[in-house]
């Protein structure tokens, strides 16, 4: 049917089907700032239009009932000023607030928060930072904890009221100290705006779906009702039959080659245990059959057309049964290939065994030894831009793959095979993401795609719905973990132990080096005090078992939450028994710079280990700064603050945890970057790297520009494509920043070389004499010592064009031999109802030591979303099933993840060291403050009231629970 | 396959509507505002939008209020100025988008027991009316009689303001779907009426003409047979004690 929709005051006339949501003729008429969740009950925000002025989700109303009202997106907020001959009206406060203030990180739910404060501003010209979080409260954010969105808006309502010389009070109240000297720099070290805010600010078509062609097919996938099943019998001929559907594929229709869907260098470290399509399912919501069709409607209907006969298997649910005898086998295929110690026969998928010392002499020499088993629960990344891809044939017969993937160049290699294409014939393409976490370090759906291309010829894009997102992709690896320390009466640990069971779910994918990490990164924290710093006993051992529960993954952090949730609450426990204070047992027995990692002598997920010192460490400062932060010494053992007047149910607590993290995988991750000079002083550079809403690309043009003397604006970036772009492993590990980095590094510093080179004959030809190390670049310019100056685009201008024509441009790689950890202290306060164990976080301060911080808006930014999300992990955010394993939370409404109206106060405190392996100082900042916030509201919660809470989250019922045991006594 | 044109009516008159309905066989999709999920609807069936039937007033009179079920829950909630835990409830039910976007309707078309906005309107007593049948019935006979496929909708819900009303809520979250929530409300005669919710389909009422005190065992009652995935039985009713005499107490009455 035809109808009219007033579309940012212009009437479009549009054709639709008569039940399409608002939404998607939105996108169909090309406004694509307005994006898809994947929801079913409105909960992302990231689809918001104004109706008439006030923000709604376009997913919850059907275009012909938006007939007669006038919707409003953010392509009508403001355009780019200046567009060559014609100046354009210029960003509105609105977006220039966003910009400037670093609140744009993924940028996927951006048009929407952009909307939904001008819909306050139009009624509130000066809203209270309540109405602000208020009015953001429909709309989810992953990355941003919404502190800087909040400060934007409050900043936009002080310039529209053109209070434009008073400062912007800020929220999230972020504090720069240096524990080492850091060298004066001109671009690194500053607030500069991200590269992409611009356009992801306009809602610009930026993400894999805003590609798609007319005439894409949407793919669907038929998913497993049952946990563990054979397929006996699969009949797609209905489903075939239906007009529209383009191509109906099963396991019998595509070539059967094992792989991991891990995206991880080659070779992957870990079992290949893993089909496109099977004749076996191992979790529901496993894959069963792919569809093509010209509508999602048609989709799903032949999704319903398909008849399967499935033969039941018995399921293993709980990882604790998955190893007995008898246990039903969940990987019986011939074809499964082994990695190191996985054994399917015992639905093993990895074990690990690591000795550190003497363990055992080590406990023998203690005075107490403290036993105690937690529990880590499954949870989602969440990002809010679900998994999404789109392929095409190009007109050279190459398959085209737009994909919103952390690991592209990984992508291309493993689907190769799967394709039976040869890796020349497939580019991936990687536009902006909005949101990864790890789970898009996935080679997840691209192969749907693909192979629906090859049987179709066609165009065809698939984007995971949102209950797809949490019964069929990954997730953070669930473990029980059993802790056994013996310490000296002083507090000095002699022996630390960590026995873990770690539940892969149905398939292998980062089975062992997820797990690795748990003890590899949490339990190298405290390697003892006096003889024990010198010679550690630390012993970490772990079984890694397949279930028929939707398989783990990579998820921020990598394993390594799952190891400070336990360590972080048994140290507290050791603390308070030994009378010991938290704070000085803990620095007593921690890791100090100029020591050895001490796993690196013992472990490299499977590889030969190679022992690395660690150079830098400001953890103390961290505890002093973050401990000054919350007020500690006030709070800690003070009664008087652990009480609230007048209520004597609700008590007051603090709690603290310490954590460390990597940067970058040593000797083996590699990054690449080209770079190279245009004629007016500008430079492309092109990196394989993936930031993934992170700033990387941003931060990494800093490097850049610091090193060739220009500004941010003067590097254009590239990101990526494995066409054009060189080689990268992708974005994981935290290793963008130190490992790309020094890969930009490396190429600016040739390139710079050559601009010197070329200027010294520029010099010569004016007489005079200069030596190229006598050149300073600086301000887009070749400057000699006595101040005479050659503009870079009168270098570029000679380079290109007049004499010895070159093009001055460089293509460097870096793997580097050392992985740096950052350092951090981080706190909490809660406040716990002792009669129903409700707990409420009020402060979040972390400390973190990530060496020198190359843009500080973005690092912090970095840290506020990972504490936001950490704190889901603390209070919140879990995976269940039944005992059928179907999930409990499908959607964004049963698994709770923070509004921005309920948010605890964020702190943020960089204590910068100079980390000498980098060559700005730099470790990372994106995955440790996943690791403490957990353990430290653990902390406060029995600091406030007793309760010792074993496995979180730590929800009312837990502590409810553990306050009876006490009581009972 | 082309998308079958199915028929669109938007009347604006309830005699336009009835019009309508007597010409159109079978199945009709009504369409009462925003909605969650359309893929429930027939694909069929001719569409026919409520929005222009005036259904989306909030008219109080005295102390009686009629809320047209096309009203959106962010228009409920400004209504009700000065009703904190009404607000209360709907700021925990969902964000603003959603309260912007979500009909009264189609939200007790959803609504289960774990809602927080349900418990609080069941407090109240409210009753519904349904078109075109022009039937009334209580809002606790609507909800156990939901169907998938109504041949009828919602035009308004009826509610009396009560003298005092209270709610208190265990969730993990501030702004998280409650694992128990209760809301008590009392009228002029002091009568006390409580929907205990966190639960099942539907939060359940208790009506208590007598003493406050018969109150706790009926509460325990409400929560015998609670545990789900959300909670156990046993916390459930120990935590409905604690939530029942914080109800009581701050509506001045004490058990
Ligand atoms: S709320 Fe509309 S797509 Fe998420
Ligand atoms: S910036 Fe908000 S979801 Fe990524």
């Amino acid at each position: 049917m035809k109808i009219q929709l007033e579309i940012n005051r212009q009437t479009v006339e549009v054709e639709v089907a008569p039940q399409a949501r608002l939404l998607d003729v939105l996108r169909q008429v090309g406004i694509l700032s307005v994006k898809s969740g994947g929801c079913q009950r409105g909960e992302c925000g990231a689809c918001t239009v104004l109706l008439d002025g006030k923000p709604i989700n376009s997913c919850m109303l059907l275009a012909v009932q938006a007939q007669g009202h006038a919707i409003s997106t953010v392509e009508a907020e403001g355009e780019y000023l200046d567009q060559g001959w014609k100046q354009g009206v210029g960003l509105s406060p609105l977006q220039r607030a966003f910009i400037e203030n670093g609140s744009i990180q993924c940028g996927y739910c951006t048009s929407a928060m952009v909307l939904a404060a001008k819909a306050l501003l139009a009624r509130n010209s000066d809203p209270s930072e309540a109405e602000v979080r208020e009015a953001l409260s429909g709309i989810l954010c992953r990355c941003t904890a919404y502190v800087k969105p909040v400060e934007a808006v409050l900043r936009a309502a002080q310039l529209m009221r053109e209070e434009n010389d008073q400062a912007a009070k800020p929220l999230g109240t972020l504090k720069i100290v240096e524990a080492d000297e850091i060298p004066e720099t001109t671009v690194v070290g500053k607030a500069v705006p991200k590269v992409d805010a611009s356009k992801l600010v306009q809602g610009k078509p930026a993400f894999t779906a805003d590609f798609a062609p007319t005439g894409t097919l949407v793919a669907k996938v038929l998913r497993s009702p049952v946990a563990h099943a054979r397929i006996k019998r699969i009949d797609a001929t209905r489903a075939r039959a239906l007009p529209g559907v383009a191509a109906v594929l099963t396991w019998e229709d595509i070539p059967r080659v094992v792989y991991s869907t891990a995206g991880q260098s080659d070779p992957i470290p870990g079992p290949l245990d893993t089909f496109s399509l099977d004749n076996k399912v191992r979790f529901v919501g496993d894959r069963v059959a792919f569809v093509a069709a010209e509508t999602e409607a048609i989709a799903q209907k032949a999704l319903e057309l398909i008849e399967v006969e499935y033969e039941e298997l018995p399921a293993v649910l709980d990882s604790r049964e998955a190893m007995k005898p008898g246990a039903p086998i969940i990987h019986d295929e011939p074809e499964y290939v082994n990695f190191a110690d996985s054994d399917p026969t015992h639905n093993k998928a990895a074990a690990i065994r690591i000795d550190i010392g003497d363990v055992e002499q080590g406990f023998a020499e203690a005075d107490r030894i403290y036993e105690q088993e937690y529990e880590v629960p499954k949870v989602q990344q969440a990002h809010i831009e679900p998994h999404v891809a789109l392929s095409y044939w190009d007109a050279d017969g190459r398959l085209v793959i737009y994909s919103s993937t952390q690991v592209p160049f990984h992508a291309r290699r493993m689907l190769a095979p799967l394709l039976k294409l040869p890796v020349k014939r497939i580019r991936v393409i990687k536009p902006r993401i909005g949101g990864g976490f790890g789970g898009k370090q996935e080679v997840l759906i691209e192969d749907v795609v693909a192979h629906l291309t090859i049987a179709t010829g066609k165009p065809v894009l698939y984007q995971m719905s949102r209950e797809e997102e949490f019964i069929a992709s990954r997730s953070r690896h669930p473990m029980r973990i059993k802790m056994r320390t013996g310490v000296k009466r002083d507090g000095t640990i002699t022996a630390n132990e960590m026995i873990a069971l770690s539940d892969t779910g149905a398939y292998g994918c980062h089975a062992l080096t997820v797990t690795g990490n748990t003890g590899q990164k949490s339990m190298a924290l405290y390697v003892g005090d006096g003889k024990y710093r010198l010679s550690p006993n630390i012993r970490f051992y772990a079984d890694i078992v397949y279930t028929n529960t939707p398989p783990a993954g990579a998820y921020r952090g990598y394993g390594v939450p799952q190891g400070f949730w336990p360590l972080e609450r048994h140290m507290e426990m050791i603390a308070r028994d030994l009378g010991l204070d938290p704070l000085s047992f803990r620095i007593k027995n921690a890791l100090r710079s100029g020591e050895y990692q001490p796993f690196s002598t013992s472990w490299n997920e499977g590889r030969e280990p190679r022992p690395e010192i660690v150079e830098t460490v400001g953890l103390e400062k961290c505890v002093r700064e973050g401990a000054q932060a919350i007020d500690w010494e006030h709070k800690y053992r003070n009664p008087e603050w652990h009480e609230v007047p007048g209520k004597p149910h609700l008590k007051r607590g603090i709690g603290v945890a310490m954590v460390m993290q990597g940067t970058a995988i040593p000797y083996l991750d590699m990054g690449g970057a080209s770079l190279k000079l245009n004629e007016d002083g500008s430079f492309n550079l092109l990196v394989g790297a993936t930031d993934l809403g992170t700033g990387s690309d941003t931060i990494l043009a800093q490097m850049a520009a610091e090193i060739l003397g220009v500004n941010t604006e003067d590097i254009i970036v590239y990101s990526s494509d494995t066409d054009f772009t060189p080689f990268d492993k992708g974005a994981y590990a935290s290793s963008t920043t130190y490992i790309s980095g020094t890969a930009v590094i490396k190429a600016a510093v040739e390139v710079s070389e050559k601009i010197c080179a070329r200027a010294v004959k520029m010099f010569a030809a004016n007489g005079k004499v200069v030596a190229a190390d006598e050149i300073t670049l600086k301000e887009g310019c070749a400057i000699a010592p006595d101040g005479s100056r050659i503009t870079l685009a009168e270098i570029a201008l000679e380079s290109l064009h007049h004499a010895e024509q070159e093009q001055i441009m460089a293509v460097a790689s870096y793997v580097s031999p050392s992985s740096p950890p950052p350092f951090a202290a981080q706190f909490a306060t809660v406040l716990v109802d002792t009669q129903t164990g409700q707990v409420q976080v009020e402060d979040l301060v972390m400390a973190v030591d990530g060496g020198v911080i190359i843009n500080p808006a973005t690092a912090s930014g970095q840290i506020e979303g990972g504490m936001a999300q950490a704190l889901g992990y603390a209070v919140c955010e879990e995976m269940r099933y039944d005992e059928h394993g179907v999930a409990r939370e499908k959607d964004l409404v049963d698994y709770h993840i923070f509004r921005a109206d309920e948010m605890p106060n964020l702190k943020t405190i960089f204590v910068q060291t100079y980390e000498p392996t980098h060559p700005f100082g730099a470790k990372a900042v994106a995955e440790i403050p996943m690791d403490g916030v957990a353990p430290a509201v653990g902390n406060a919660v029995l600091d406030a009231c007793g309760a010792q809470i074993y496995a979180n989250p730590i929800t009312p019922e837990k502590v409810w629970e553990s306050l009876k045991r006490t009581k009972r006594g | 396959m082309k998308n079958e044109t199915v028929a669109y009516f938007r009347p604006k008159t309830i005699s336009e509507l009835e019009e309508i309905l007597s010409r159109v066989q079978g199945e009709v999709n009504f369409l009462s505002g925003g909605d969650y999920n359309f893929a429930s609807l027939d694909q069929s069936a001719p569409l026919v939008d409520l929005q222009s039937l005036g259904l989306d007033q909030i008219i109080s009179n005295g102390n009686t209020v009629e809320i047209g079920a096309l009203a959106t829950l962010e228009q409920i909630k400004e209504a009700f100025q000065g009703w904190d835990c009404l607000q209360e409830a709907l700021s925990i039910e969902a964000g603003l988008n959603v309260r912007n976007s979500l009909s009264l309707a189609n939200f007790l078309k959803t609504a289960d027991g774990r809602s927080p906005f349900l418990c609080v309107l069941l407090a109240f007593a409210p009753t519904i009316a349904l078109l075109p049948s022009h039937q009334s019935m209580r809002l606790e006979t609507y909800l156990s009689s939901r169907q998938k496929k109504p041949t009828e909708f919602i035009s308004t819900l009826n509610l009396a303001l009560p003298k005092g009303l209270a709610f208190e809520a265990i969730a993990r979250t501030p702004k998280d779907r409650p694992i128990i929530c209760m809301a008590a409300a009392v009228d002029d005669l002091g009568k006390l009426r409580i929907a205990c919710g966190g639960m099942q389909n539907s939060p359940q009422v208790i009506n208590i003409s007598t003493e406050p005190q018969s109150a706790i065992d009926l509460v325990r009652q409400a929560y015998q047979q609670s545990t789900d995935a959300w909670a156990s039985t046993e916390y459930r009713q120990a935590t409905s004690q604690v939530l029942l005499s914080r109800l009581l107490q701050s509506l001045g009455l004490s058990v």
